[in-house]
């Protein structure tokens, strides 16, 4: 027996991110979805930038939605509808490493915009308003000669000789060859000229909402930041404050926290708190899921055309919707996570034991087998 | 003298005398550790002889006396939630007899054990608890023979009734070891009506930058500063560790490095804030406008007519204040207690000073061996410890950074009195005498003091306030009040995190109102226990075990 007698291709309840972009799918969820849309589409039409802070357990599908919204194209379809130009979506995960905690972060970021991108992006701007005015606004948003100096090489255009040399200076190298090369007086070390570097970069490819409309920064697993020693969690508040007051506009940075708690404070809010509280703080709750809002989901999931190109009954390879309900009446507190992995092992199991369907009887069989399950 | 049973041994180098009084169930072993040219072989001979021959013989001279007193656990009573060993209570004998021998000798606390053995005897188990003190100076060894004739007539009990305590077994109590909690201390940090003021400002401000607190604390101070002496004119306190004005908040900074040592505040983004534990005293100081007084107890006249000093600690602030302390210093400031117990007559600073660093090192051997200890971290924990305290030069004089500002906490908490005679000298109150009630019994059940206080308070701590400030609370899970005081919990302890409070800021606004408000005692872990039952239709907890601490929700309607 194999998937395809359940009219399956793949089995949907992975328990790991996909591998593929198009894979990401969202099931179920419908208000938390629009939530989220509704803040990137605000993002879109206005001006001011926002930090918002998402709330919710381990499990609840947080990260999920980080890649979701910035490695598939949903939030270019939702860009499209609205007639506005492209968003830059970005996901990095808080850096564990406890020695140049910003450093870590600036390399994330690099890895996944490439200074090929940062150059095509200037390039954009270039096109549309001239090298002097693109000149003129990196010195206007830059406030950092070095990081000016940096963004004007990016303007003129870099061969691949100097490419390259570039990338060796962005992640730190900062020999004399190098540097005199490039005509740079220093490296980047300062906390500040990345945020500088940042900052400057966000500001000059979304003015006037042209070449891009909005940049979203997305930061999964803030709570690591309990792993880093009392100055490096310092520097990290410090930094995405002094980064958020660096581009006041047309940025989007959501967090990712968890609700657990520390051994002298209450909650990551509290040490974000002063660094964050002059500024909106808006929140998304990832709450747990009614047995019903899990009936949707696990529905939704089963029958999207990834896993199921061929419509047919949407309960199976369950014998009903009933059999649905009473698994989930049965394994404690929802959540996502414990959801898909109950699911998926049911249906591994389903396919050792040749059952055609999934059956009350099976489960009770088999309960002993599921970690979740509760009497 | 009543002829008693006495039955000898002589093994290796040691004669042991095995002595028993049946009359008031009393054993006493004394190990005579000899070095002796000829065997002597005794037969029955009475303790005088015993005592007049053996001790004086020629041919043998004495290295060290070990004396135990043994006695059987006959009955006991429950007072509140505890039970009071009534009779043979050991830790009475044993500190009785130390008080006796320093009397002699003052400047040395001998040290000693306390052991329980359980005899099976005609079908029933019988707890026998014993006591043994080392005679170990040449000068200790000949006074012996003088205490033992003390002993077998009555000496002045110091009045120590264990109590006897429903302990887990030390299986369990050793894996939620967490360290042997030290403060560091400066002399200066002396009154914890500071520490309150300080709290308090924060209701200025969540949070202030640490370059600019030290200064701005430190002009704002000085408005209390005339309640000090107050404080020790009135009150029965004391005038010291006055916080001066500076021109760089220097005077202050002793205070402020205790309150992070005592995790009250903690630093955040290069600013001060309160900690979660602290916030709910913080907010029920608020409520009650800094004036919180126990229902049950009587007001005092004279307190009503005069506006309250902040040095004299109302019962919010040592709820909080001795929970503090004990959970973070239990070594320090449990020896503390026990010395000036002990000392009695020579319980001045200089006379604590003279004792403490030995004392400590007894104590810490005492820790290691222990039966009941059998965890390496434990042990490796107190051998760190003992060479650092062994590598004291000048004890005296460090001693001051340890023992001066503990004795005025214990002041301030109302534990010990001053007595001003000849030299100023601290003795115990009925408060720090049912402290050390509370610490014997545990010592008694589970052969150490203090390591597992942190443990052991989250399931006592109210029951044993309310015993030492004789509040006479009774234990009732008042459900309806419990739940009423974890909906408030949700807009005092408010965060940015939605539908989320921390669970022990919660908890323990439930246990502090409960004995504040309704004069009832609502332990931590039953809080917790009731709400990770989940019975309860209107919250949700979540726990993490290694944070020792959750997160409180609403669950959705």
């Amino acid at each position: 027996m194999n998937l395809t007698d359940y009219n399956l291709q793949e089995n949907p309840f992975r328990i790991g991110p996909p591998l593929k972009a198009n894979d990401i799918i969202w099931a179920g969820f419908g208000t938390l979805k629009s939530q989220i849309e509704q803040r990137i589409k605000i993002g879109i039409q206005t001006t001011p930038s926002k930090i918002i802070l998402n709330w919710g357990r381990y499990g609840s599908g947080k990260t999920h939605a980080a890649n979701y919204f910035t490695r598939k194209n949903r939030i270019d379809e939702i860009r499209n509808e609205l007639g506005a130009q492209p968003v830059k979506a970005i996901k990095i995960s808080l850096p564990r490493t406890g020695n140049d905690p910003v450093q870590a972060f600036f390399r994330s970021f690099l890895g996944q915009v490439s200074l090929k991108n940062i150059l095509n992006d200037i390039k954009l701007v270039v096109d549309r308003v001239t090298l002097d005015e693109t000149i003129n606004l990196i010195r206007a948003v830059s406030s950092d000669s070095v990081i000016s100096t940096v963004f004007e090489k990016f303007a003129r255009g870099l061969n691949d000789f100097e490419l390259a040399q570039m990338e060796g200076y962005l992640f730190g190298d900062t020999t004399r060859s190098t540097l005199s090369k490039l005509g740079l007086p220093a490296g980047l070390k300062d906390d500040e000229q990345v945020v500088n570097f940042l900052s400057t970069y966000i500001n000059v490819i979304t003015q006037d909402s042209t070449p891009y409309s909005l940049l979203v920064l997305w930061v999964d697993e803030f709570e690591d930041i309990d792993t880093l020693n009392k100055i490096s969690q310092d520097r990290v508040t410090t930094f995405l404050r002094q980064l958020f007051d660096k581009s006041p506009n047309k940025f989007c940075l959501f967090l990712n926290f968890t609700p657990k708690t520390f051994y002298n404070i209450e909650d990551l809010s509290i040490t974000l708190g002063e660094a964050l509280s002059t500024r909106a703080r808006l929140r998304i709750t990832f709450e747990e899921p009614s047995v019903q809002e899990a009936k949707n989901y696990i529905d939704e999931l089963m029958n999207n055309v990834l896993y199921r190109p061929t419509a047919g009954d949407r309960f199976v390879p369950f014998e009903s919707n009933n059999v649905i309900f009473y698994i989930l009446d049965h394994i404690g507190r929802l959540s996502i996570r414990k959801i898909n992995e109950v699911f998926s092992l049911l249906l591994e199991l389903a396919l050792i034991y040749e059952k055609p369907m999934i059956d009350v009887a099976f489960i009770d069989q088999i309960k002993d087998e599921l970690v979740a399950w509760e009497q | 003298m009543v002829d008693q049973k006495s039955i000898f041994e002589l093994e290796d180098f040691c004669l042991k005398i095995h002595y028993e009084d049946s009359i008031i169930e009393r054993v006493y072993v004394i190990d005579f550790h000899l070095n002796i040219s000829d065997k002597i072989r005794p037969k029955s001979y009475d303790s005088e002889f015993i005592i007049n021959n053996l001790i004086k013989a020629p041919q043998s001279t004495i290295l060290k006396v070990v004396f135990s007193e043994s006695a059987y656990v006959v009955r006991s009573e429950i007072l509140g939630n505890y039970g009071v060993l009534l009779f043979a209570a050991i830790s009475d004998r044993l500190f009785t007899s130390l008080r006796h021998i320093v009397e002699f000798n003052y400047s040395h606390i001998p040290n000693y054990f306390i052991w329980n053995e359980v005899k099976r005897d005609d079908c029933e188990n019988q707890t026998i608890k014993t006591y043994s003190i080392d005679f170990s100076s040449p000068e200790e060894v000949e006074y012996f023979p003088e205490f033992f004739l003390k002993i077998l007539s009555s000496l002045n009990s110091v009045s120590i009734t264990p109590i006897e305590l429903k302990l887990n077994s030390n299986k369990i109590l050793q894996r939620k070891y967490a360290g042997l909690k030290i403060l560091q201390s400066n002399t200066k940090a002396r009154r914890l009506g500071y520490l309150k003021f300080i709290i308090q400002a924060f209701s200025a401000s969540n949070y202030f930058p640490v370059n600019y607190f030290n200064r701005k604390i430190e002009l704002d101070i000085q408005s209390i500063n005339p309640h000090l002496l107050e404080y020790k004119n009135n009150y029965n306190g004391d005038d010291k560790g006055l916080v001066s004005l500076s021109n760089n908040g220097i005077s202050v900074e002793p205070y402020l490095h205790l309150m992070k040592q005592l995790n009250i505040l903690t630093e955040v983004n290069r600013s001060y804030i309160l900690t979660k534990q602290t916030k709910v005293f913080f907010i029920i100081d608020k409520l009650y406008n800094g004036r919180v007084e126990n229902r049950n107890q009587i007001i005092d006249e004279q307190k009503e007519k005069s506006s309250f000093n902040v040095f004299d600690l109302n019962i919010l602030d040592r709820i909080y204040f001795l929970n503090q302390i004990l959970i973070s210093d239990s070594l320090y400031i449990c020896s503390l207690l026990e010395v000036i117990l002990i000392l009695y007559n020579n319980s001045s600073s200089a006379g604590i000073k003279k004792v403490f660093k030995e004392y400590l090192l007894d104590e810490l051997a005492r820790i290691s061996n222990s039966p009941d200890v059998t965890l390496n971290s434990i042990k490796r924990d107190v051998v760190e410890l003992r060479k650092r305290i062994q590598s004291w030069t000048k004890a005296e004089v460090y001693l001051e950074h340890i023992i001066e500002p503990r004795l005025n906490w214990l002041l301030d908490l109302k534990l010990i009195v001053q007595i001003h005679d000849k030299n100023k000298k601290y003795r115990l109150t009925d408060s720090g005498t049912r402290l050390l009630n509370y610490l014997s019994g545990i010592y008694e059940s589970v052969g150490v003091k203090h390591i597992y206080l942190p443990e052991l308070l989250l399931k006592d701590y109210f029951t044993l306030f309310s015993y030492i400030y004789d509040l006479k609370a009774k234990a009732i899970f008042d459900e309806p009040f419990v739940l009423e005081k974890l909906e408030q919990s949700f807009i005092l302890f408010k965060t940015d995190a939605p539908n989320r409070i921390t669970a022990s800021q919660a908890i323990n606004f439930v246990c502090y109102t409960a004995l504040i408000e309704k004069n009832i005692t609502i332990e931590f872990n039953e809080v917790k226990d009731y709400l990770l039952k989940g019975q309860n239709k209107e919250f949700l907890l979540d726990w993490f075990h290694t944070e020792n601490d959750g997160s409180l929700s609403k669950r959705r309607k």
